[in-house]
């Protein structure tokens, strides 16, 4: 079993298998050998990690990506289509979405990045900008020059 | 002058801010619009002089007055602008989205941009164009990332010009479907004068005027090259020709082609891991092999031919050379029967690893597994991948499909996949099965799985033989199969090595299966004595999902063999078994 401690000094007890599948956390383990000592975790608050874990655990049996699928992700097209359980387990709101996609970057989660991102994704495909800021709670922050050029971009896109 | 406005106004923001704090403060709202009433007096006093007249001293003021107020009018649209925008931002960084790093939403921009329906989107809600009028942010991370820029097609055709440039010097992906082609590169010209930056490129309504535009270009980075025909002549008069863009695309590996003449141009065809042809013209054969003769690093075929001429093009007397692809792993071939036999014979050699294979045959009512799998007649020796398997899946997907799928636990790789696809999938299952141990020598084997097989006489009868040449198989599983069509198979004698059957979703009838466990079991004289004898261990049953079992029949049999219960039948009943509980999962 692998101690984690959150930010806001939460401790978790898990499965290393489940553990594992953050790379930073595997690497840790590995430099650190069998160890009781609790891993720090200063970038995730304990609701955050509750539910990185979560994904862990459901996908802790899943081979883990090879360098040799990120390679070739990159050559591939991208989807956005993303698994069911996976779509159920991102339904969180946007404070919650953004942090999880924090975390699984800092805890280099790929596929839960993945998923967080691809949910982004689906959020913004289609959409005018004025929509999406709507979606996201921006303004509209450009100088009165960026404007102008932003019009003449329009009118290219319609008059042509 | 521009100057002391400059400085004023932001004052007179600032002033009027104060205020408005302070109204807010006590409870005072202001409004912009009440009446006002400037009393502007007379304006211009009368000079004393009399050295010019009252008439040009007024025009000069007016002058002045016009001018300085078009200085303080553009100083303040412009510092309230930037006061505005400035505020804006600092409110955006407030926000969750912000939060994420560049390289974070440079992925998602990316994944908005490539989403397949993307292209079909208008102009202003496409990505990235419409990522790039959402915000400054937004904004600064689309115009600096060139590969949101490289997608060139018919539907942003007329703005080409603004993609190349804002892409710098990204490999682009150029896809143009529509039936005028030509005049799209003729009125486009940048997209031309760029051929050397193509990574990918889709051509519909392919033509030979289309060779003449793209014959000589050569495209150095080019990866993917997709070509459709017309949809109304299959096959157009136009072929690969050699030099084809030039006869330079070294970084050529996946080529797809559609309704095109197939014709060997090996410029082409040198390191390509995948080749997809459809509908590629008559006699395939041959220029098929002499092409995957220039490939040999090729991981993935798929060849959808309708040519129905027997041989495929193939002389009948000689047998084509091996050629040797290492790393093909998966083929998937709908052709006739003389086809799919030309081609796999000489490409099944020794040492090819694991393969997955689907075939479908047209035109065609018999053939066997040795049919389109010649693995007996390949004079090497087999496949070292099937020595690899030990869980072989048998399934009947209906209405067509025979599947083949062997399995090695301990690395859980598939070793061999074979999908077969024919409307006599009974004939064609029993077919297999009887030539399985002939076909499949694996001598590791040790799961079998039968799902969905057809109800056929000869076909338990094959599958009886097959258990016996195979007396390693220990674990068998049925799958949506009638008990008494497998009856047979557990009987002593039939499966001597078998220690767990698995039954899912099958019909029992609890008296037959209890009496052919305890013939099993050889103690049918021993069953009648008191007590009755202890469950033995050889063999143990596994009922998941089964109509017809309840807990009076797995009491029965359990005094002949170990039973794992899951409580369940199929007609939704759920029992309670005391003694074991198989997961859902099984």
């Amino acid at each position: 079993m692998v101690n984690l401690v959150t930010s806001d000094n939460e401790s978790f007890t898990v499965e290393k298998a489940v553990a594992s599948r953050s790379v930073l956390i595997k690497n840790m383990l590995e430099d650190v050998g069998e160890s009781d000592q609790p891993i720090p975790l200063p970038n995730v608050t304990a609701s955050v990690l509750k539910k990185v874990l979560e994904y862990c655990d459901h996908h802790k049996n899943e081979p883990m990506p090879t360098s040799e699928d990120l390679a070739a992700e990159d050559t591939r097209k991208r989807t956005t289509d993303i698994g069911e359980w996976d779509q159920k387990f991102i339904q969180v709101d946007q404070e919650m979405l953004f942090e999880i996609i924090l975390a699984a970057n800092y805890l280099d989660i790929k596929p839960l990045l993945d998923v967080g991102c691809k949910t982004v994704a689906n959020m913004i495909k289609g959409k005018t900008p004025e929509e999406i800021r709507k979606l996201f709670n921006i303004v509209n922050d450009f100088t009165p020059e960026e404007e102008a050029q932003i019009k003449k971009e329009n009118e290219w896109a319609e008059d042509r | 002058m521009e100057d002391m406005a400059l400085k004023l106004v932001p004052l007179l923001i600032q002033s009027l801010r104060e205020r408005a704090r302070e109204s807010r403060r006590d409870g005072v709202e202001e409004s912009a619009t009440k009446a006002v009433d400037f009393v502007l007096g007379a304006p211009f006093p009368p000079p004393c002089s009399m050295e010019r007249s009252v008439g040009d001293y007024v025009n000069d003021e007016y002058e002045l007055t016009k001018l300085a107020c078009h200085f303080a009018q553009h100083a303040v649209a412009s510092y309230t602008g930037k006061l505005l925008s400035s505020a804006g931002s600092r409110r955006n960084e407030l926000q969750p989205i912000y939060r994420l790093p560049d390289e974070l939403m440079i992925s998602i921009f990316e994944s908005v941009e490539q989403a397949e329906d993307n292209m079909y989107m208008s102009l202003l809600e496409r990505a990235p164009i419409n990522l790039s009028h959402v915000s400054r942010l937004w904004r600064d991370i689309a115009l600096n990332t060139p590969t949101l820029w490289t997608k060139l097609d018919d539907n942003n055709a007329s703005i080409v010009d603004v993609f190349i440039e804002r892409s710098g010097n990204a490999s682009l992906r150029v896809d143009i479907a529509d039936n005028n082609f030509y005049d799209t590169l003729q009125l486009t010209p940048p997209l031309l004068h760029h051929v050397h930056r193509w990574e990918s490129l889709s051509l519909g309504a392919f033509r030979d005027r289309s060779i003449r535009t793209l014959g000589k270009l050569p495209a150095p980075r080019l990866k993917k090259l997709v070509i459709w025909g017309e949809m109304d002549n299959d096959i157009p008069e136009g072929a690969l020709y050699t030099d084809f863009l030039g006869g330079q695309t070294p970084c050529l590996r996946d080529l797809e082609l559609h309704s095109v003449h197939f014709a060997f141009a090996p410029s082409l065809y040198k390191d390509l891991t995948r080749l997809y042809l459809k509908h590629a013209g008559a006699n395939i054969a041959e220029p098929l092999l002499a092409a995957l003769r220039a490939c040999p690093l090729l991981e993935e075929l798929t060849v959808k031919s309708r040519d129905t001429s027997e041989s495929g093009g193939m002389g009948r007397r000689e047998t084509p050379a091996p050629i040797s692809l290492l790393r093909l792993r998966s083929m998937d071939l709908t052709m006739h029967h003389g086809h799919i036999h030309a081609i796999l014979l000489p490409l099944i050699t020794s040492p090819a690893l694991c393969i997955s294979a689907k075939a479908t045959v047209v035109h065609e009512d018999r053939f066997t597994l040795r049919d389109i799998l010649p693995l007996a007649l390949n004079a090497q020796g087999f496949l070292p991948g099937i020595f690899a398997i030990d869980t072989l899946l048998l399934a009947v997907q209906k209405p067509q499909t025979f599947r083949i799928h062997g399995i090695n636990s301990k690395s859980m790789t598939p070793a061999l996949t074979i999908d077969l696809q024919h409307p006599l999938f009974a004939k064609l299952a029993t077919g297999v099965v009887s030539n399985l141990s002939r076909d499949l020598p694996v001598t590791s084997l040790s799961a079998l799985t039968l799902s969905d097989l057809p109800d056929d006489y000869n076909l338990v009868v094959a599958l009886g033989r097959f258990l016996m040449n195979w007396p390693s198989v220990s674990s068998l599983t049925l799958s949506g199969c009638r008990m008494a069509q497998f009856l047979g198979l557990v009987l002593p004698g039939a499966s001597p090595s078998l220690l767990y059957l698995h039954l899912n979703h099958v019909i029992i009838d609890s008296a037959t299966l209890t009496n052919a466990m305890k013939d099993r079991v050889g103690s049918s004289s021993e069953a009648d004595q008191n007590p009755p004898p202890e469950p033995r261990a050889t063999l143990c049953l596994k009922l998941f999902r089964c109509a017809g079992a309840d807990e009076a029949a797995v009491a029965e049999l359990r005094k002949f063999v170990s039973v794992e219960w899951d409580g369940h039948n199929r007609a939704g009943i759920v029992h309670r078994d005391p003694q074991h509980t198989i997961g859902d999962s099984q």
